[in-house]
């Protein structure tokens, strides 16, 4: 399985074409930490990515980690995001 | 665990770019890492970043939550992320 993932993310675009492409992981990793988003909206907002049953009861369980958390948790969770976000590690100077 | 999960957040992550920058590696080596790795080795990956202290202990603390989900549940999840419109 791990040589599948390397295969995978050999072939993966490195870059995206459009603003939508940074935004859309800062989306999704935002609707996983926010708590005002239930299991079923989750699984719904991110249905493009579920093309089965396994796959959207691991989303499910996915989010319930999250929302099981402290508020607290989830507020420092987000911290550490944008922490990596806002590095230097992935912003390119031009 | 974890590995469809995995894949999806990777494929999110090699998309994401600030400006004009290229894909941030070091985040999908972060994201894979929380999937995969111990709590020492994902401390040992973060460290680059200098994140706050409460930040990495939430992080490790959903992370103990995440590492129990099944990878049997997970594997399938990650096929429709490689779609192309990506």
């Amino acid at each position: 399985m791990k040589l599948l993932m390397v295969l995978m993310l050999a072939t993966l675009p490195l870059h995206c074409y459009a603003d939508s492409g940074c935004k859309l992981l800062e989306d999704v990793v935002e609707k996983t930490i926010n708590s005002d988003i239930s299991i079923p909206e989750y699984k719904e907002l991110l249905q493009e990515f579920t093309d089965s049953e396994a796959a959207a009861e691991a989303m499910g369980k996915f989010k319930q980690c999250f929302l099981s958390q402290s508020h607290r948790t989830l507020k420092n969770f987000g911290l550490m995001m944008h922490t990596m976000y806002d590095s230097i590690w992935c912003i390119k100077s031009n | 665990m974890r590995l469809s999960v995995c894949l999806l957040l990777v494929t999110l992550a090699l998309c994401c770019y600030r400006a004009n920058a290229l894909a941030c590696p070091a985040l999908a080596s972060e994201i894979t890492g929380f999937l995969f790795l111990n709590d020492d080795l994902l401390k040992l990956q973060v460290a680059k970043f200098n994140p706050p202290p409460e930040a990495l202990a939430a992080k490790l603390q959903v992370k103990h939550c995440t590492d129990q989900i099944p990878l049997s549940l997970l594997v399938w999840w990650g096929k429709p992320a490689f779609s192309p419109e990506l």
